[in-house]
């Protein structure tokens, strides 16, 4: 009788069990850190790497991943890209997945002919279609970029056509998009500008201490404005310099960060109307 | 009751695997705890990990839906508008509640057209009044954004009649005139000018004895010929000037833009939308006014 009871007892905790949520990690264990990757959120990534590492030590994907992670962060400034080729045992979805992000590596260095070949070599390979679609949207932004990389007619060109439609939502998570041409001219003009924020941050403001209250601190406001506009960072860093004692005033917008309160007022609030049109 | 002596090792087996389904009972307790503390990104990275988890694709859907609202009040518009794609193709089920997200998220990044294709989606797609009523008012928000004040007061008498101070701002906004940018910063040239012209007369007064300083400054050195001090007091005052007509035109974007703000928020007035984290992966969203 008892022998039936806990039979019984057992059932109805096994049942209770097979209803609540599976707290096990049914997908694979690298998802999550692999989406991060792909978002480029390296932090969180190197994170989500450590947490597998720590339940599935030697995971070659995981080790993968945090190597690329680690190089991004700057913590392995020796080995700057992980060598894709000697992540024996690791997911070949995922080895796709970093190489996809050492093709952007190889654009910014100016190896262009290099970046297309691999992301062309990830589309035909991959059976992952979040991976297809972000090649795909990273090959027509190369492409548009420097025209002469495209093989019109191809099997991948046709490839990337098709997928057009689909490629939208990755646009903006497709990884840096290729430079649209530099405005030399505007960026050394901001030289001047730029180096003397440099030499206020690297001598002054050391001496002084953080006192502003600003954030961002209108020095670091100027920096932002001459690395995004070149020249036209000047008169938006003059702009803020005459501003700054009616925003602190007004006090619109804050924040408190270690118990100390600052005035919000960034760059994207002065300058969106012109860069929207 | 008593238990027999003989019983107690199933009793101890039977104890612990009820504990152990109450502890996997509440598997979101970690992302609950991170959005109660108002640490989202950390949130929404948990509600991500379990969407990875959940194996059936309503339950992924919910908890993608949960990770994008927690990216939306992190300010990180770009991840928020990825989980909702990626929670509609795990669930097309969560269409209507995605276009709530989707209307936020666009109207917090300025995206003002497509929050009104969102706002009147969402609005139209339920039938429940305090939805609709909610929808309304952030559409004419969303309306009022891109400077349709007309279709804004449409949407609010629609199925918000009851929102007088709303339709009050709507009449004042219309009423009120806009400050021109073109002419701001033209009138920027005389330093100071540009920043009275939008009613910012510290600025203004800033601005003229800045530019006036240096301008003096150049002149005297100018006089004594002394060329090296002329260029760096030169290159000063060219910021300063350039600030002074960059000013006079963006003070006329805030004049607008602030008046656009008021409007805004009498129309909104104290309504939010909330979430029963306890139903979650079942999204249940309450308005309150």
């Amino acid at each position: 009788m008892c022998f039936v009871r806990a039979i019984a007892w057992s059932a109805i905790a096994l049942a209770s069990l097979s209803t609540a949520p599976s707290a096990m990690p049914a997908a694979p264990p690298c998802g999550l850190a692999v989406d991060l990757m792909a978002e480029q959120d390296w932090t969180n990534c190197l994170r989500e790497c450590r947490r597998i590492l720590a339940v599935l030590p030697g995971n070659p994907s995981a080790l993968l991943i945090k190597n690329m992670a680690e190089s991004r962060l700057g913590s392995r400034a020796a080995h700057p890209s992980p060598p894709p080729d000697s992540a024996a045992g690791a997911d070949q979805e995922i080895v796709r997945a970093v190489q996809l992000q050492l093709a952007f590596d190889e654009w910014a260095r100016g190896r262009r002919e290099n970046a297309c070949r691999l992301v062309e070599n990830i589309l035909a390979a991959t059976d992952d279609l979040d991976l297809c679609l972000r090649a795909a949207c990273t090959l027509s932004l190369f492409w548009e970029n420097s025209p002469s990389m495209q093989k019109s007619g191809s099997e991948t060109a046709l490839l990337v056509a098709a997928l057009a439609p689909l490629q939208l939502r990755y646009a903006t998570a497709a990884g840096p998009r290729p430079d649209r041409g530099a405005a030399w001219l505007s960026r050394l003009l901001s030289l001047p500008g730029l180096s003397i924020i440099a030499l206020y941050h690297g001598q002054i403001g050391p001496a002084l201490g953080s006192r502003c209250r600003l954030k961002p601190s209108c020095s670091e406001y100027a920096r932002q404005a001459f690395l995004r506009h070149g020249a036209m960072g000047a008169p938006l860093a003059a702009d803020r310099l005459i501003r700054e004692p009616d925003v602190l005033g007004a006090a619109r917008k804050t924040v408190t960060i270690r118990r100390t309160k600052y005035v919000l007022d960034p760059l994207c609030d002065h300058d969106y109307w012109w860069r929207r049109r | 009751m008593k238990i027999h002596s003989r019983h107690w090792p199933t009793a101890a087996v039977m104890f612990a695997m009820f504990m152990l389904a109450a502890t996997r009972a509440n598997p979101d307790a970690i992302a609950s705890a991170a959005a109660a503390e108002g640490d989202h990104k950390a949130a929404a990275l948990e509600y991500r990990r379990l969407a990875l988890e959940a194996g059936e694709p309503a339950r992924q859907g919910g908890y993608l839906w949960a990770a994008a609202l927690h990216y939306l009040r992190d300010g990180d518009y770009d991840r928020a508008c990825l989980l909702l794609d990626k929670a509609e193709d795990a669930d097309a089920g969560i269409s209507a509640t995605a276009l709530l997200l989707r209307g936020e998220t666009a109207l917090a990044d300025g995206k003002t057209d497509e929050a009104v294709f969102y706002w009147k989606g969402y609005r139209d797609s339920t039938r429940a009044p305090a939805a609709r009523r909610y929808a309304s008012r952030r559409l004419a928000e969303a309306l009022v954004a891109s400077g349709k004040t007309d279709e804004a007061r449409v949407a609010l008498r629609g199925d918000d009649p009851e929102n007088t101070g709303g339709l009050t701002a709507i009449e004042q906004l219309k009423r009120g005139r806009d400050k021109n940018p073109t002419v701001g910063g033209l009138l920027g040239l005389i330093p100071g000018l540009g920043y009275a012209y939008s009613g910012e007369y510290g600025n203004a007064l800033r601005s003229l004895i800045l530019n006036g300083l240096f301008i003096f400054g150049m002149a005297s050195t100018a006089d004594d010929e002394q060329w090296g001090a002329f260029a760096v007091i030169t290159f000063f005052e060219l910021t300063w000037y350039s600030g002074s007509v960059y000013g006079g035109a963006d003070a006329a974007q805030r004049y607008n833009q602030e008046r656009r703000d008021n409007c805004r928020e009498a129309i909104r007035g104290k309504s939010v939308f909330e979430i029963d984290a306890a139903s979650l992966p079942v999204v249940s969203v309450q308005f309150k006014f």
